[in-house]
Parts: C-alpha cells; sequence; structure tokens
C-alpha cells in the first residue's frame, strides 16, 4: 500500500518535473556562485 | 477472481514500467558509465591526474567539481530535451557566467557536449524511420564547411570575451523569443481546442499514456525521398509532400555551421526554425536533418579546433576532454529522462519559462557590451 502510494506520488509529480528541476538548477548555480563571488 | 483481474488490468503498466527500467539499465547505464570511464580517462591522459577535488579541470582555470559538471550535462539535457531544443544553446551560459569557464577552450569543450549527446538520438531516429540521407546529406555538407571555417572566426574577431559573450547574447535573445513564440502558439492552439470541444479529450488521453496530438510519432512510416531531379529534392512522409533546393540547404547548413562551430553550439537553435517557418517541415521529419547535422558540424569543428587550426595558424584551442565527457554523460541521462516524460509535461508553460530564462539572459550579454552591469556575467 505504502509503496503504491509513493508510485501515485512520482507519477503525480512528472508534470512538475521541470520546473522541480529547474528550481533545483537555481539553487546549485546560486550555491556556486557564492563560493567564488 | 478480483485479485487476478486486478493483475490483469495492472500488467500493460507493469510491463511499461519494467521495459523503462530495462531499457535504461541496458541501453543507458552502459553509455553513462562508459562516458564517465572515459572522462577520468581522458583527465588522466591529458593533464596527467584523475579530475578530482579542487583540480579538477585545469583548463578552465576554475574550481568546478566532477558531480557539478555532470548535474549541468542531466538537467540541461533533460529540460531542453523536453521542448525539443538542443542543450548546448543553455549549456553554454551557464558554463561561462556561473560556472565562469568563459576563456577561449569553452567553445570545443561544448562542441563536444553538442557532437556527444546527439549520438543516441540519431540511432532511436533510425530505428523509428526518421532518417533520410537524400534530406540531410546537403545541409550536412554546408555544416562541414561552417564548420571549417567557424574556428577561425572564433580565434580572431570573437576571441576577447566581451565580443564573444555578445554573439552569444543574440543567439540567446534568438533562441528565446522562438521559444517564447512557441510558448504563445502552443497557448492559442491549446485554447482553440478547449473552444471546440477536444481539450478534455485530449487531456484524458494524456492522462491515460497516450501521444498527444501534437507529437507525432509514426512506428510504421518512413521518411521516403520522392524524387531527385531538375536540381531539386522531393521528401515524402505519409500522405506530404516537401521540395528542397540543395543549394539553399547547402549555404544554409554552412552559414548555420559557421556561427555555431564560432560559438561551440551544434547549431540545431538556428535550423530548427529555419526548417520549421520556411520549408514547414513537421519536427517528426526535420530531425532527420538536423540530428545528423549537428554530430557532422561538432564534429569538423573539433577536428579543426584541434587539427587545422594549429596547422595553419600555430594556435591551437584544445577541449576540456573530460569536462566535456562528464557533460555528455548528464546529458545522456537527461535527454532520455526527456523523452520519457516529454508527453505528460506541460510544454507551454515549460517553453514560456525557458524563453524569458534564455531572453533575459542573451539581453544582458548583450547589454553588458555597451553598458558593464554591476555584477560578473
Amino acid at each position: 500500500m505504502k509503496k503504491r502510494r509513493l508510485v501515485l506520488f512520482a507519477r503525480a509529480l512528472v508534470p512538475y518535473l521541470p520546473f522541480i528541476v529547474l528550481f533545483a538548477a537555481v539553487l546549485v548555480g546560486a550555491y556556486h556562485i557564492s563560493t567564488y563571488w | 477472481m478480483s485479485g487476478a483481474s486486478t493483475r490483469e488490468q495492472e500488467c500493460p503498466t507493469v510491463n511499461a514500467r519494467k521495459a523503462v527500467g530495462q531499457e535504461f539499465l541496458g541501453q543507458q547505464l552502459p553509455l553513462i558509465a562508459c562516458a564517465i570511464v572515459l572522462g577520468y580517462a581522458a583527465g588522466y591522459l591529458q593533464h596527467g591526474f584523475f579530475p578530482r577535488g579542487e583540480q579538477a579541470f585545469p583548463l578552465t582555470g576554475m574550481h568546478v567539481p566532477v558531480w557539478h559538471v555532470i548535474w549541468m550535462g542531466a538537467w540541461t539535457g533533460y529540460t531542453m530535451g523536453v521542448v525539443g531544443e538542443a542543450a548546448g544553446i543553455f549549456a553554454l551560459p551557464y558554463t561561462m557566467s556561473v560556472l565562469q569557464f568563459s576563456n577561449p577552450h569553452v567553445t570545443p569543450t561544448t562542441q563536444l557536449l553538442t557532437f556527444l549527446n546527439p549520438l543516441g538520438a540519431l540511432l532511436g531516429y533510425r530505428r523509428s524511420g526518421q532518417w533520410n540521407l537524400d534530406l540531410a546529406l546537403w545541409v550536412c555538407l554546408g555544416g562541414i564547411v561552417g564548420g571549417l571555417i567557424g574556428p577561425f572566426f572564433r580565434l580572431t574577431v570573437l576571441s576577447d570575451v566581451k565580443p564573444f559573450q555578445f554573439t552569444v547574447g543574440v543567439v540567446l535573445a534568438f533562441a528565446g523569443v522562438h521559444l517564447l513564440t512557441g510558448a504563445l502558439r502552443g497557448f492559442r492552439d491549446h485554447r482553440r481546442r478547449w473552444e471546440r470541444g477536444e481539450g478534455r479529450w485530449e487531456e484524458r488521453k494524456a492522462e491515460a499514456g497516450f501521444v498527444p496530438a501534437q507529437v507525432e510519432v509514426a512506428l510504421s512510416h518512413v521518411i521516403s525521398t520522392i524524387s531527385k531531379d531538375r536540381g531539386q529534392v522531393t521528401i515524402g512522409y505519409q500522405d506530404r509532400r516537401w521540395t528542397l533546393d540543395p543549394k539553399v540547404l547547402f549555404i544554409t547548413g554552412a552559414l548555420v555551421g559557421t556561427l555555431a562551430s564560432a560559438l561551440g553550439v551544434g547549431g540545431g537553435f538556428l535550423l530548427v526554425p529555419i526548417f520549421a517557418s520556411i520549408y514547414r517541415l513537421p519536427m517528426y521529419v526535420l530531425v532527420a536533418a538536423t540530428i545528423p547535422y549537428v554530430i557532422v558540424l561538432s564534429c569538423v569543428g573539433l577536428c579543426t579546433y584541434g587539427i587545422i587550426l594549429p596547422a595553419i595558424t600555430g594556435t591551437a584551442i584544445h577541449p576540456e576532454w573530460a569536462w566535456g565527457l562528464f557533460a555528455s554523460a548528464g546529458g545522456i541521462f537527461g535527454s532520455w529522462a526527456a523523452a520519457k516524460t516529454q508527453r505528460f509535461v506541460p510544454e507551454h508553460y515549460l517553453k514560456l519559462m525557458l524563453g524569458a530564462v534564455t531572453g533575459i539572459a542573451g539581453s544582458l550579454y548583450v547589454i553588458n557590451m555597451f553598458f558593464p552591469l554591476p555584477f560578473r556575467l
């Protein structure tokens, strides 16, 4: 049951995946910039 | 009984998940692992040590960890793959402005990325019938010429950071406008479908995992050459025909290739809009020309930077091989993930966001040429 809920949650996330990835890229990029700014 | 029928109903979904998993483990993972291993080997052969920690990429002049390069390849390959654009045009400004790799070596390094990334797609398109040598031949020949000329521009006219950034900015602004117009067209078409009452049906089909109408997948159809006479090539797909002039294809390939190889990108960002708007080729057909073109152009560009340029001018601009291979490893995964999830993603919203980001980045590069900005680009 728990596994099925996780699968359903993952499938619900798929349409938002590019936006999540972009947000993560911004965070990682900002962190990297902070190391030399 | 109900348990058995539930299992039978779930079988197609379970089988689909297994197929995706097997495809990743059997095809993609070996390629990714190979690229990473080659990256470490290239680092050792080029610099005498394995890339690690603070000394990963000497040619960049910056401290960038290996995982960040792989991550860059993955997210640029994924986001741009979802909207049908190549990763190079996004990876280049990120590499220059965030990772601060902006010396001339960045150009052949990103060219290495644009050479390796589409190889997997080429095989996939060949398998699905999206392959036509007559369509690809003349534009690829033009790309060879462009790949021979462009690096000389990089060495001379675009050798300084500011003119190079300015040119990248103009190209980014163009790519941003292309993405934004694509997004607006998508919103308009979606609204029209809703008004005709087709919207809900398309969305239900998408939820059920059917391919949306705007994504043309025709596993049983090929792109065929109808005729080659009087200096014209006519190709056909299903019941549609297009007549193309090889001379125009050659010149287009050469001009696009000159600019793309001077910057270190694949050229798809220009070639796709040209084919789509002037020749009205659908995406399913034009990839038969653009994917081979990007590979050919990138290969010739790399050879020019590494062999021809030093032979003629005495100056070589070598790629940071390890960087390119690590980024390609991420790009292989990213573009594969994009192919698997693209049909579930609201493409127009993503195009709108990426178009805005690309356009703003391009505008900043252009402005910085004339009015120095208060922050480093």
